[in-house]
């Protein structure tokens, strides 16, 4: 299981969407300074974030450790 | 381990009597189900014997996602029409699954997490090996199949994450505390 892709590159002002195409529930959850959570979301659910600041963005998977993802914000 | 080497047993008797293993599709969705219930029973009990975060959390894990796929196995054999059939590789599981939880039992802290780990670890690898190589072969149903193959990446990380959790409660289990 993982995000695809695991490296995401978007603009400030962007809406990054997450949708879970897998049977189990999924988080994507910052991993840095600046919190974030998409809170669990089952087969089929949206997660939206909003890129507020520039930088590098990682994140991971809260129910699966071994999921790990990037957001490049420019 | 018991889990393990009874599953390969069984696969390779399978195959050494023949090239395809036979089992029915009915018996397929049985051992589907028997083997993700008992990881949420494991990951119940879990629940009440540890006292690391880390490991609560697996097993929170654990209950989520195993209850996900059999919603799903659930789901899937009534719109198929299929009972599912109890048959010799579900008892294998069955009966491992109870000789894991007597020794698990007795144990707390750090020597139950070790030991329930270490279980996880072997539980997970043996499942894997028996959706490609008994499963999944053995399925006739394409749909039945398809969930099989759906759901192999979340025991696969499943498996990675005990590996990882294993790889930092130290030593052997049985070994102290």
């Amino acid at each position: 299981m993982e995000f695809h892709p695991a490296v995401l590159t978007a603009a400030v002002g962007d809406t990054i969407v997450w949708i879970n195409r897998d049977i189990v529930p999924h988080t994507a959850t910052a991993d840095g300074r600046t919190k974030w959570d998409t809170g669990q979301l089952t087969q089929g659910q949206e997660g939206r974030y909003v890129a507020r600041h520039g930088g590098v963005a990682r994140y991971v998977c809260t129910l699966h450790p071994t999921m790990h993802g990037k957001l490049v914000i420019r | 381990m018991l889990a393990i080497a009874v599953l390969l047993a069984l696969t390779s008797a399978q195959q050494a009597q023949s090239p395809a293993p036979d089992l029915s599709d009915p018996e397929v969705a049985h051992v589907a189900v028997t083997a993700n219930s008992i990881d949420i029973d494991m990951a119940k009990l879990a629940q009440t014997h540890t006292t690391k975060a880390a490991v609560r959390q697996f097993a929170a894990t654990m209950i989520t996602d195993h209850t996900a796929v059999n919603s799903q196995a659930a789901a899937l054999a009534t719109k198929l029409g299929v009972t599912p059939k109890d048959n010799a590789v579900s008892q294998f599981l069955q009966t491992g699954a109870t000789q894991a939880r007597t020794s698990l039992e007795p144990l707390h802290g750090a020597a139950f997490d070790r030991a329930y780990m270490d279980r996880e670890v072997a539980y997970h690898q043996a499942v894997l090996d028996a959706i490609d190589k008994l499963l999944i072969p053995t399925t006739e149903n394409a749909e039945l199949r398809k969930l099989l193959v759906d759901v192999r990446p979340a025991i696969a990380t499943h498996l990675e994450h005990a590996k990882q959790l294993r790889s930092q409660l130290g030593a052997p289990a049985g070994t102290g505390k």
